[in-house]
């Protein structure tokens, strides 16, 4: 019975039952009183007495109301649909506060979901806190390992009860259309025994084929290449599909296919280093013990292969340390910054409930007076707190995915798992309760504050609050003047000269596989070079290792003869065809181009650093073996987008070396769309294992080298944006509820003959001596603490910035509090 | 009579005041403390969830109306629903009203 009209009600199609029945409790009221009147009482006693006798008729009703879950809803129902309508009313109270919880959750939400990746969230390997990273270190700096060591440790170190890895591998999968470009993991060891990792579907490798065996496993990513059963051909070779395994295992890193490496490799040379081993630690064996014991088995390995291990030494390393270790620090200064912004959101919402209380204290007064009971009241403030938390989880959302996902491209390279950060639901319920308690708690602040029914803040409140707003611009003044010290610099990086000119040109990229022999390599490179410069409309190619902006490929020690010191490490070894130079529009500053083996041209950096500025006719070598004759010096060209100048690089001969990745450069004037298909065809003629990895113009790889320092940019900008709406909704919040605080002062100034420009000034010195303090104490701490990182100007545009926001954050309440008419000023209280 | 007693027999007293014709809220309060000589007073407290309650079971309708005295008022009719929950409340109120009489009359 009832139950339709009261959902009817609840959903507002039925008449507004709060607002009747304040209505009529309003009349009886009058009625009351009046008839008290009659019988002799002061008006004023009457209208007390009226009240008193009345007795708490809203209370009463929500008692009655809550008796059965029908009634709870239509209450909650009731109680959201006011919430809204007094929400609506304050457009920038729910603007603001709805953007301030959602910054503050979803940034959160975001930064410990990467923390908890890298810090709590186990890896997802079976009991992954017994597995080590076997990592070898030679004087005292890492060094790879190979398969024929890590059996070594396998064997010999007895607290591992296996030793396994994998290296990753881009090569190509032989379709009947053509090759298609393939990441693949070669297992060394039993990597699954090792982790625990099971199939999907099918089986994973077994022990006997875990040496070379031709078998093969795709993992969810690579599920659509084959079938189980079904026979792949991958990079020449022909394996067996023999299951399914999970994206994760291989934390991250993006995978499709996984076979075990080739038998010969494992019997390769011990020199070789391209291997990092992980072991699982024997129950009951420390992770100290463990290391003694290695140790001695690498002091062992040293006197036993004393060409090849020489100063050999290892360390133990917890797995999910060593592979998260780059992002470590990262990780807690960002949610150090995230804990730190939730702190001040939460501050701010604070400010801006105050200043609404006081806004509304007029309303609730009249709600009081009408016998509405505090648990009344505060219900409302409760359903305006839900309200916006659910409006703001909803946005947070938003933010805290684009937070992740800016990471991802920021910080990815270096740690793939970061592609495993998902927004943990957990976490992010967690956060949306604090926000929800810190939002009731303010709700409750307020509701208790308006059921006292002219509780308004005093002087002593202001200070407290004023504090905290010019700590929060400190705060937002170093965080704008870093921000604006990165903007700085990554436009001064990439303003920065690049050292060439590549219009009109596409670059081609060729991939051979690791293990495709140097003549078949040789062979490729010069039918590349001439079929597609036989192609139409393509009046040159050209050859390069890679292209400028996206990186270097091999680099070592280098020598001049003359010198007995080594000239200097990590010089960049690139090779080119001759005619590359000019295709990109590198200059030839003196000499000629390479046209032997044994002859290199050097950039102008390198000259400098290394051959006192002349290097035409001087000898270099990498080893001290093999001398190379410098015929020529080049301009330099930036190697990364992020670095701004030029590394010092020496350019040999293509072929002069083995590397199998290919870029060639074409000048045509072909769109590279129509080129793609054309390329691909020809070099499905030349060989049967190279994959051509895209056709672009070279203005385009650019783009796509700048990627991350874009991002990383954007971040940086973000966080910018975010302290100044943090400290302009601060400064609005306080400036608001102080005029209010002051509307009769005001009253009485407009009154006695002040203009309203006088009064918006006043209120602006109190802003501006807010705004100048917190510049004041900015600067100190931004000169003392971090004065060797954020430069002067930076840190003075930092502090322009807040003060300007500061002051027009408060103009407007000032502004508004100024056009009071004086007599509803003086009215107010 | 303590509101206690009172509060069974609430809707009683409101649909027999209501008989009698339209009332607002406040007129049905203190025509009933004025017919039971300050006997019987209703609180407001109590009053107006049952009128609410009495209008939700559909024995009641209610429209906004002017006093004498020109003001705006929420004015309560007995509807034909109402005259039967009347007449329902009135037999079983004579019915223990008798019962009682009958317990007391004993001896």
């Amino acid at each position: 019975m009832g139950i339709w009209r009261r959902l009817k009600n609840s959903l507002g199609f039925g008449e507004g039952i709060r607002e009747r029945a304040e209505e009529e409790a309003r009349f009886h009221l009058d009625m009351k009183a009046e008839e008290l009147e009659r019988r002799g009482l002061s008006a004023e006693e009457a209208r007390r007495r009226a009240r008193l006798e009345y007795g708490n008729v809203l209370a009463l009703q929500e008692k009655a109301g809550d008796m059965d879950v029908v009634a709870w809803l239509d209450a909650l129902g009731r109680d959201l649909r006011v919430a809204w309508r007094r929400l609506r009313r304050s457009p920038m109270f729910l603007i603001g506060s709805v953007l301030l919880l959602a910054i503050g959750i979803g940034v959160n939400a975001a930064a410990f979901s990467v923390v908890n990746l890298i810090f709590f969230k186990a890896m997802p390997y079976e009991r992954s806190e017994r597995l080590v990273v076997v990592q070898e270190t030679r004087k005292g700096s890492n060094s790879n390992s190979n398969p024929r060591r890590q059996r070594d440790w396998g064997e010999r170190v007895k607290a591992f009860t296996a030793v396994g890895s994998y290296f990753g591998e881009s090569t190509v999968l032989r379709e009947s259309e053509g090759n298609r470009p393939v990441t693949t993991a070669r297992t060394v060891g039993d990597w699954f025994g090792l982790t625990g990792v099971k199939a999907l579907e099918g089986r994973v490798f077994l022990s006997e084929e875990v040496r070379g065996g031709p078998v093969a496993l795709l993992t969810e990513r690579g599920r659509g290449l084959a079938r189980v059963k079904d026979k792949i051909r991958v990079g020449g070779s022909v394996y067996e599909v023999v299951g399914v395994v999970s994206n994760d295992a291989f934390y991250g890193e993006e995978i499709d296919v996984v076979m075990p490496a080739p038998a010969g490799l494992l019997d390769g040379p011990r020199r070789a280093g391209f291997l990092v081993s992980v072991a699982r630690l024997r129950d009951g064996v420390t992770l100290e013990a463990a290391r003694a014991e290695a140790k001695s088995v690498a002091a062992a390995l040293v006197r036993e292969h004393p060409e090849t291990d020489r100063d050999l030494d290892v360390e133990l390393i917890p797995a999910q340390r060593a592979w998260s270790e780059a992002a470590r620090k990262p990780a807690w200064m960002l949610q150090a910054l995230a804990a730190l912004l939730l702190l001040i959101t939460l501050v701010n919402l604070g400010g801006l409930f105050l200043a609404r209380g006081m806004e509304r204290e007029r309303e609730s007064a009249i709600r009081v007076f009408l016998g509405a009971g505090r648990a009344h009241l505060l219900r409302v403030h409760f359903a305006e707190a839900a309200l916006l938390v659910g409006l703001a989880s909803g946005l947070s959302l938003l933010v805290g995915n684009w937070g992740l996902r800016a990471a991802d491209v920021v910080y990815g390279d270096e740690f793939p798992a970061l592609r495993l950060a998902v927004l943990d639901g957990r976490v992010y319920a967690a956060l949306a309760a604090v926000g929800l308690a810190a939002t009731m708690g303010f709700a409750l602040l307020m509701g208790w504050r308006n059921g006292q029914v002219s509780a308004m803040p005093g002087q002593a409140q202001f200070r407290a609050r004023a504090v905290l707003i010019v700590a929060q611009a400190a705060l937002g003044m170093l965080l704008l003047g870093a921000a604006v010290q990165m903007a700085a610099e990554f436009r001064k990086t990439q303003g920065a000269p690049l050292g060439f000119a590549a219009q009109g040109i596409v670059s081609a990229k060729v991939d051979l596989p690791w293990d495709v022999p140097m003549p078949e390599l040789l062979r490729a490179i010069e039918a590349g070079k001439r079929e597609m410069g036989a192609l139409p409309g393509i009046a040159a190619v050209e050859i390069t290792d890679r292209l400028p902006l996206e990186g270097g490929t091999q680099s070592g020690e280098v020598f001049v003869r003359g010198k007995d010191q080594k000239a200097g490490d990590n010089v960049g070894y690139r090779s080119v065809t001759p005619g590359y130079f000019g295709l990109m529009g590198i200059p030839l500053f003196e000499g000629e181009l390479p046209r032997r083996e044994n002859e290199v041209v050097v950039n102008r950096e390198f000259a400098v650093k290394f051959l006192d500025g002349k290097a035409v006719g001087k000898a270099v070598s990498p080893d001290q073996k093999r001398w190379l004759t410098v015929v020529g010096e080049v301009g330099g060209v930036r190697v990364a987008g992020n670095e701004e100048k030029p590394r010092a690089e020496m350019y040999t001969l293509m072929g002069s070396s083995y590397w199998p990745k290919l870029s060639f450069v074409l000048k045509t004037s072909e769109p590279p769309g129509q080129l793609a298909a054309a390329i691909r065809r020809t070099w499905a003629g030349i060989s049967d294992v190279a994959t051509v990895r895209g056709v672009a113009t070279v203005e385009e790889r650019m783009d796509l080298a700048l990627r991350q320092p874009r991002s990383q940019r954007d971040l940086v900008a973000a966080f910018a944006l975010v302290a100044l709406a943090l400290v302009v909704t601060g400064m609005y919040a306080i400036m608001a509820s102080d005029v209010l605080r002051r509307t009769r002062e005001m009253g009485i100034r407009l009154a006695v003959g002040a203009t309203p420009a006088s009064l918006v000034w006043l209120s602006l010195k109190r802003a501006l001596r807010m705004a100048l303090v917190a510049i004041a104490v900015g600067l100190v701490v931004g000169v003392y603490a971090a004065g060797t990182w954020i430069e002067t100007r930076p840190l003075l545009i930092g502090a322009g910035a807040t003060l300007l926001a500061m002051v027009l954050a408060a103009m407007v309440p000032a502004w508004r509090g100024s056009r009071v008419p004086p007599l509803l000023a003086l009215k107010h209280d | 009579m303590k509101n206690d007693a009172l509060s069974g027999n609430l809707n009683l007293l409101v649909l027999k005041t209501l008989a009698l014709g339209p009332m607002h809220g406040y007129g049905i309060a203190a025509r009933i403390q004025q017919l039971s000589s300050d006997a019987l007073r209703v609180e407001e407290g109590s009053l107006y969830p049952a009128l609410h309650r009495m209008e939700q079971e559909g024995w009641i309708q209610s429209d906004w109306g002017l006093t004498e005295t020109n003001r705006k008022a929420r004015f309560y009719t007995l509807s034909k629903q109402g005259k039967k929950q009347l007449e329902l409340e009135l037999d079983s109120w004579r019915r223990i009203a008798r019962g009682v009489e009958m317990v007391l009359a004993a001896r």
